[in-house]
Order: structure tokens, then sequence, then C-alpha cells
């Protein structure tokens, strides 16, 4: 028996499987490569249960993306994990990553974010859905909060990394 | 040494980089296309690596102009960005870079297909996207069939090829209402740029040697 290959370009709806295969692909890639720690997905959070990030200081990084579909990924991660990924990416010790400020943790979240979007962004592309990323933004800070945008679809995902919660924020716009 | 100009406005990623390359290379970092014309006009580089997207505009502004001056193979180009899908390696390869890579950065990979540029530079295409779908053709007791696991059909006939086409035309009509079918998978071609060495004459090559 010998398999036969029929080649062609399909285009697909964008159902909440792709959406949570997408970014626990795009996040666990990141994770691995970039602060050689695994990313385990922990579970998909219902928005009224989204209280987490009053407590203590968090980075959030956010990149936005434009075309076929729009929409805007918040990566919320603690600030004592942000240091830790900027030290181990950077090859620096955490006083190191200290001392050198504000702006290296939120260059290594921005990079981070950006290349975790652009991973989600890559995969929606593949289903038939081009758009373009946006430059990414991040924020320092306690009481931090996501907005949900208007006539946006809230997806909102949890994950382990070490001993860390990571949160990974996305809204779809529907036009 | 050879020496690698990098253009990226990222600390971040300008670190990984130079940890990856230094030594056996000279790596200058540009933070944007601008300055990284300004230097490309100031002095001589073995390989040009870009990241795609900046605050002030996007890496075609250094891309178009470059290969207006010198071709893929006199200066090798690689794209690196988080935002690499299909339509923007095609967009890239068009306007004249060598090779495309996602982020976030495999170092082994990467340090792989630069040396690899180094050495001899080269071109790759990337078809579209598109999706594969694996269908199962054999010949029994006569005539031909074929199964799609996918569809769950099973077809039959005398004529191999109008089997192949009735199969083709089923996963056409499952693919247009919008059943997801396949895998998505991104076709590669690799063009080397062999520079043409001193040919013998055609007739001589066509000697029989003795």
């Amino acid at each position: 028996m010998q398999p036969l290959t029929l080649t062609m370009a399909v285009s697909q709806t964008i159902t909440d499987t792709h959406i949570q295969d997408f970014i626990i692909k795009a996040i666990k890639n990141v994770c691995s490569t970039m602060i050689r720690q695994d990313a385990s997905f922990v579970e998909r959070t219902a928005e009224a249960a989204y209280t987490g990030f009053k407590d203590k200081v968090y980075v959030f990084g956010s990149v936005g993306f434009e075309g076929e579909i729009n929409g805007v990924v918040y990566l919320c991660i603690p600030d004592d994990f942000a240091s830790h990924a900027a030290s181990e990416i950077l090859g620096m010790s955490r006083n190191e990553v200290t001392m050198s400020g504000d702006e290296v943790v939120r260059d290594v979240i921005g990079e981070i974010t950006n290349m975790t979007v652009g991973g989600f962004k890559n995969a929606l592309c593949d289903i038939g859905f081009p758009c373009k990323l946006t430059l990414p933004t991040v924020v320092r800070g306690n009481n931090l909060e996501v907005v949900s945008l208007k006539s946006a679809t809230r997806h909102i995902f949890q994950f382990d990394c070490g001993s860390h919660r990571l949160v990974a924020d996305i809204q779809l716009k529907h036009e | 040494m050879k020496r690698i100009l990098y253009i990226e406005d990222s600390v971040t990623s300008q670190l990984i980089v130079r940890r990856i390359l230094s030594g056996k290379n000279e790596v200058v970092i540009a933070p944007t296309p601008r300055a990284g014309n300004v230097l490309l006009d100031q002095s001589n580089y073995d390989l040009v690596i870009t990241d795609f997207l900046f605050p002030q505009g996007d890496a075609l502004d250094l891309i178009v102009p470059l290969r207006q001056k010198k071709s893929p193979s006199e200066l090798p180009i690689i794209a690196v960005s988080g935002s690499m899908d299909a339509a923007l390696v095609n967009r890239l390869l068009k306007a004249g870079v060598n090779a495309c890579l996602c982020k976030p950065i495999k170092p082994p990979e990467f340090l792989m297909l630069v040396e690899r540029m180094l050495l001899e530079p080269f071109i790759d295409h990337y078809s579209n996207a598109v999706n594969t779908v694996n269908c199962f053709q054999w010949f029994a007791h006569g005539a031909y069939h074929e199964y799609c696991p996918e569809l769950q059909q099973y077809l039959t006939g005398k004529d191999r090829n109008d089997l192949s086409q009735r199969m083709q035309v089923l996963l056409h009509e499952q693919a247009s209402q919008g059943t997801p079918l396949g895998f998505t998978t991104q076709e590669r071609v690799r063009s080397y740029l062999v520079q043409p060495g001193p040919t013998a004459p055609v007739e001589s090559s066509l000697q029989p040697s003795v």
C-alpha cells in the first residue's frame, strides 16, 4: 500500500481548542528555549476568577495582532520570575539584574512577550488568518489589571514555570 | 575572523546573539535599520543579520537599499523575527534576504545557519503554507482502491488517475465547508550560490577517456 499525498490550501474557523493549543505551544517553546525551564499548562480560567494580581508586583507584557483577526495577548508575570528570567537569559546574577535597573527587566519581558505572541500569531496565520504583530508594551507595578476590550472574547490560561504562576490573557476582537 | 552586522533594537536579543556568535566572529550591533545603513556604508561585513520590526520602521528599510548595491552571494542577509509567518518569509525572500529564522533562536540551529552562510552563501525558498492529507491507494483484484482515513471514505475504480481525482474532489468539498483536514506544512527549497569555475571545452569533455 503506497501513501498518496494530496496538497491543498485550507481555511478554517478559530475554535477554543485552537487558541488553547497555540498559546500552550508558544509558551512552552519560549520558556524552554529562553529560560531553559519547562512550563506546564495548569488550567483555563473564567474571567470572574481572575483576581491574582493585587497582592504583589507584576510585570505585564502585551503585544497586539492585526489583520484577518485582531486582538491582544497579555503575559502577566510575577516580578520575581521576571527578574529570574532576565538573569537566566542575560547570564547575569539577580543582584546584577537589580543593579541594572528597570529597563533591563522590561526589555527581557518585552522580548519574551514578542516571541510568545509571535508563535501564537504564526499558528493563526497557518490556519488561514494572516495578521501582523504590533510592538510590545511592558508595564511593571502592583495592582495591575487587564481590562476587557469592547466586543472581544477573553481567554485566560494559567501556567506554572518552576515555582511561579504565569497568566496568558488573550482577547480576540469580533469585527 | 568574519565580521557580522546585527541590526536589533532589543538589548536582550543583542546579548543573546553576541554570546552565540562571538569568539569566531566580530559582531557589530546597530539598534536601527538607519544605523545599520550607516555602518554598511562605512565598512565591509561578511554577513548581515536583522530583526524585522523596529519602533521606527522595519528591516526592509535596510534590505532594499542594500540589495541595490550587493547581491545575495556578495553579502548574505539572515532575517530573524518572532513574527516569521509564511507571508513575511515570502516578502523578505522577494526583497533579497537569503534565509529567515523564527525567534526564539535555538543556539545550535542558529550557529549552524550562520556558519554555513558564511562558508558558502545560499538562498532558502519557502512555498506558502499548505495542508497535507495522506490517503492510501492500492491495487488488488484487478482494480485500484483508495482510502482516506480523515474522511473515512473508500473509493474503488479501474482508472488510477480518475480515482485520485475523485478523492481530491471529496477533499476539496470538505475543505470548502470549513472541515479541518490534514496538517500544515511549509515546503522549503535551498539554492546554493555556487560560483562557476573555469570549465573545460564541451568537445573535450565528451571525448572518451583513454
